[in-house]
């Protein structure tokens, strides 16, 4: 089962996202860029990685552009490929464009989410990154 | 006005007897020297030291730096103008000196008309460079304030429409009741935030336009309090933090401003308190201040425990846009117009706002609304306090029923999880309900298996209202006001009182002194009326009859009613049944409001016919 990390440090958006995602694999939740980049580490240390990490820009302590470059260098530093590495989609209200080139060319994010973020942004997100809904079990 | 007298000048030349001659000419002038050095190094530190406005430069100078490297140095630093007086005219330093920027060149030897026309002509222009350096600085702080100001409020009005959309979504879709209520509330609680967020930006630019204009009206203070902080109550407890409301028992029941405008700001500065705390309390707190000079006034306060603010932003707080950390790891989100706007919804509503710093840090921000002098307090003190209460466990709750025990005349007596309370008698146990509620055992000790009745008061953010579990056990909100308390704890005693005591209704100031007889031929009023009309609902109508039956009365006619009632519940299926039910309702909603009972019961026999 694909292991995915919500980043997000509204409280009401968590929940949302967590259960939005639900249907494509186990989710964990945190609350800022620290914690994003932390759990990143500890999964990578228990070789339990995460397939897919949806991280939120605006946040306290550490923003998402910044924890996105952080996870990229972590990855870089252990050997992983590019091919291997985790999926990470902003999610985001702002669309400006110093905002998304900085977060794909400076950061290597796989794609990016504008809020409000509703079923069928995530269906469609996450179809071209290449995740498909669980079947439900009976 | 004769500038020259003011301007002072910095004279840098190694020559004695020229700097000299330049000092009695430029002083007969009316300038003013403040100083006549030598070198480039004592040239940087004086006009460092004594800040003249306009520096005369040779070129050529004592020590190893000539007047250009001076120059340029004292112009990168303090943006002194410079006017160059030398002997070289060659192309080499002429194409050096263009780097310096100055604004003037006089060759030696110079006249002293020449000296005062390139002087006064540098003067000018650097005053007028400087006037557009300063606006074009405005100009870009302005911008730099507009693109944060569109990426804040692009972040706050899409952060709770994103909760709204992805919830109300989740909820269209195939999920458990439960888990759809939940999805609910939370967009619902998205709408409340966006409808804030919309109002304070609306009353905002109406302010600016000077088109707002306050609407007064009386209304009810309690419920006011009430219903600023229920929402905000959850962001707290979701933060970690401790919601707090305190008020006074000698609050006025009625007060006199603009209602909607004094939410917008009390909620403004709620959120503010919850946005920069991270740990502690945030207080919302009324109380009613003496008559002063100033008259008699309300004082409302936001409380919190935060890291409050720095000296040096105090200036500012109440300035549009200004947030202390504008990054985009701000840990706090905000348009920055909460406190701009609450300052000037305040001074419309002629309400003083104030900061202050309590004793424990944090911040405290404080309304003084002004009232009646002789507005009556909701609760006037009491002069007994003879109804002993047990106070369970040590909660905010507790903390504020013993603020109100005098003007609710009560005795509070702290009681442990023994269940003991000095042997007292005990009328009532307030509690926070989550201790009780959770463990059966407890709250069976505590209530001598239910024969204490019990008030429960609710978690931080729970939304039921008033309620009445069943005879014994109540239910309020936390917080819940004054009135509401002062309901259950009536209700309880009126539990206590001996049988043969005069009936009345729960809420007794609405139903008139003279005590009510009982109706003893409520069965064969029943009776009479089976046969008749008709209706569905059966089950509703004579379920929400004894619900009002356990909330309004423990009359002993009630409890026969009520025996009635169930009987009808169990052994009719009928029309007629139905149509018992809605008279007893509408009885049992005549005692409410106190109309004669006599009145009523023939006003049931003319229905009947």
């Amino acid at each position: 089962m694909p292991r995915i990390l919500v980043v997000e440090d509204d409280f009401g958006s968590r929940i949302m996202m967590q259960r939005l995602l639900a249907d494509y694999g186990e989710t964990d939740a945190v609350v800022d860029g620290q914690e994003a980049v932390d759990a990143f580490s500890l999964a990578l240390e228990e070789d339990r990685r995460y397939d897919l990490i949806l991280l939120d820009i605006m946040m306290p302590k550490m923003d998402g552009q910044e924890a996105l470059k952080r996870i990229r260098n972590i990855e870089k530093a252990h050997g992983i490929l590019p091919a291997q590495e985790s999926v990470i989609i902003m999610t985001t209200a702002l669309d400006d464009p110093t905002n998304v080139i900085e977060a794909y060319a400076k950061g290597g994010a796989t794609s990016y989410i504008v809020k409000p973020i509703d079923r069928l942004k995530v269906r469609t997100t996450l179809t071209k990154a290449g995740f498909r809904p669980l079947a439900k079990t009976p | 006005m004769n500038e020259s007298s003011t301007t002072s000048i910095l004279i840098v030349e190694d020559e004695a007897i020229v700097a000299l001659d330049l000092r009695y000419r430029l002083e007969a002038f009316g300038y003013s020297i403040c100083g006549t050095v030598a070198t480039g190094d004592d040239a940087i530190s004086v006009a460092r030291s004594v800040h003249p406005d306009i520096v005369l430069m040779d070129i050529q100078l004592k020590g190893a730096m000539d007047g250009i490297e001076a120059a340029e140095r004292i112009g990168d630093e303090s943006g002194i103008p410079i006017v160059f007086v030398t002997a070289f005219t060659d192309e080499a330093t002429l194409s050096r000196v263009k780097s310096a920027a100055p604004y003037g060149y006089i060759i030696k030897p110079y006249d002293e008309r020449e000296i005062r026309i390139v002087l006064e002509l540098a003067i000018a222009k650097f005053r007028y460079a400087r006037g557009l350096q300063r606006a074009k600085e405005a100009a870009e702080a302005s911008d730099r304030a507009k693109t944060c100001f569109l990426s804040n409020i692009s972040h706050e009005l899409k952060t709770p429409l994103n909760v709204i959309m992805g919830c109300i979504d989740l909820a269209g879709g195939d999920v458990p009741e439960e888990e759809r209520r939940e999805y609910l509330s939370l967009a619902d609680r998205g709408v409340r935030r966006l409808q804030t967020l919309i109002d304070t930006i609306l009353d905002y630019t109406k302010i600016e336009l000077g088109a707002l204009a306050p609407i007064e009206q009386e209304f009810e203070l309690g419920a006011f309090l009430s219903s600023c902080w229920q929402p905000f109550a959850f962001d707290a407890h979701a933060k970690g933090l401790e919601p707090r409301l305190e008020l006074d028992p000698g609050l006025p029941v009625q007060v006199r401003s603009d209602p909607e405008r004094l939410t917008t700001l009390v909620r403004n500065l709620l959120d503010n308190a919850i946005k920069f705390t991270d740990s502690g309390s945030v207080t919302l707190s009324a109380e009613r201040l003496e008559a002063s000079d100033a008259g008699a006034q309300l004082k409302v306060s936001v409380v919190d425990t935060g890291k409050g603010i720095p000296q040096e932003q105090r200036a500012r707080l109440f300035e549009a846009f200004s947030q202390g950390d504008p990054s985009m790891t701000r840990a706090t989100g905000g348009l920055g117009l909460g406190l701009s706007l609450a300052r000037a919804l305040a001074n419309l509503m002629g309400i003083h706002l104030e900061y202050s710093v309590p004793e424990q840090g944090g911040s405290a921000f404080s309304l003084y609304i002004p009232i009646a002098a002789d507005a009556p307090p909701a609760f006037p003190r009491q002069a007994s306090d003879a109804t002993p209460v047990c106070l369970f466990g040590a909660t905010p709750a507790n903390k504020e029923m013993e603020r109100w025990s005098k003007h609710l005349g009560l005795r509070m007596i702290p009681m442990d999880e023994t269940g003991t309370a000095d042997g007292e008698p005990i009328a009532v146990i307030a509690t926070e309900s989550a201790w009780l509620e959770a463990d059966p055992a407890m709250r069976a000790t505590a209530t001598m298996n239910g024969l204490r009745p019990l008030i429960l008061i609710g978690g931080p953010y729970a939304q039921h209202a008033w309620e009445v579990l069943d005879g014994e056990t109540m239910c309020l909100p936390y917080p819940s006001s004054l009135a509401d308390l002062a309901k259950a704890l009536e209700h309880a005693a009126d539990g206590q009182r001996p049988v043969d005591a005069p009936p009345g209704a729960m809420d007794s100031r609405n139903v008139k002194s003279e005590p009510l007889k009982p109706i003893r031929d409520f069965g064969a009023l029943i009776e009479r009326a089976k046969g008749e009309a008709s209706g569905l609902g059966l089950k509703e109508s004579l379920q929400e009859l004894l619900i009002l039956m356990h909330g309004l009365t423990h009359a002993e006619d009630a409890v026969a009613l009520e025996r009635h009632v169930k009987e009808l519940y169990n052994g009719y299926t009928d029309r007629g049944a139905v149509a018992c039910a809605r008279l007893a309702l509408a009885y049992a909603m005549d005692i409410r409001s106190g109309h004669d009972r006599g009145q009523i019961v023939s006003r049931i026999e003319d229905g009947r016919k």
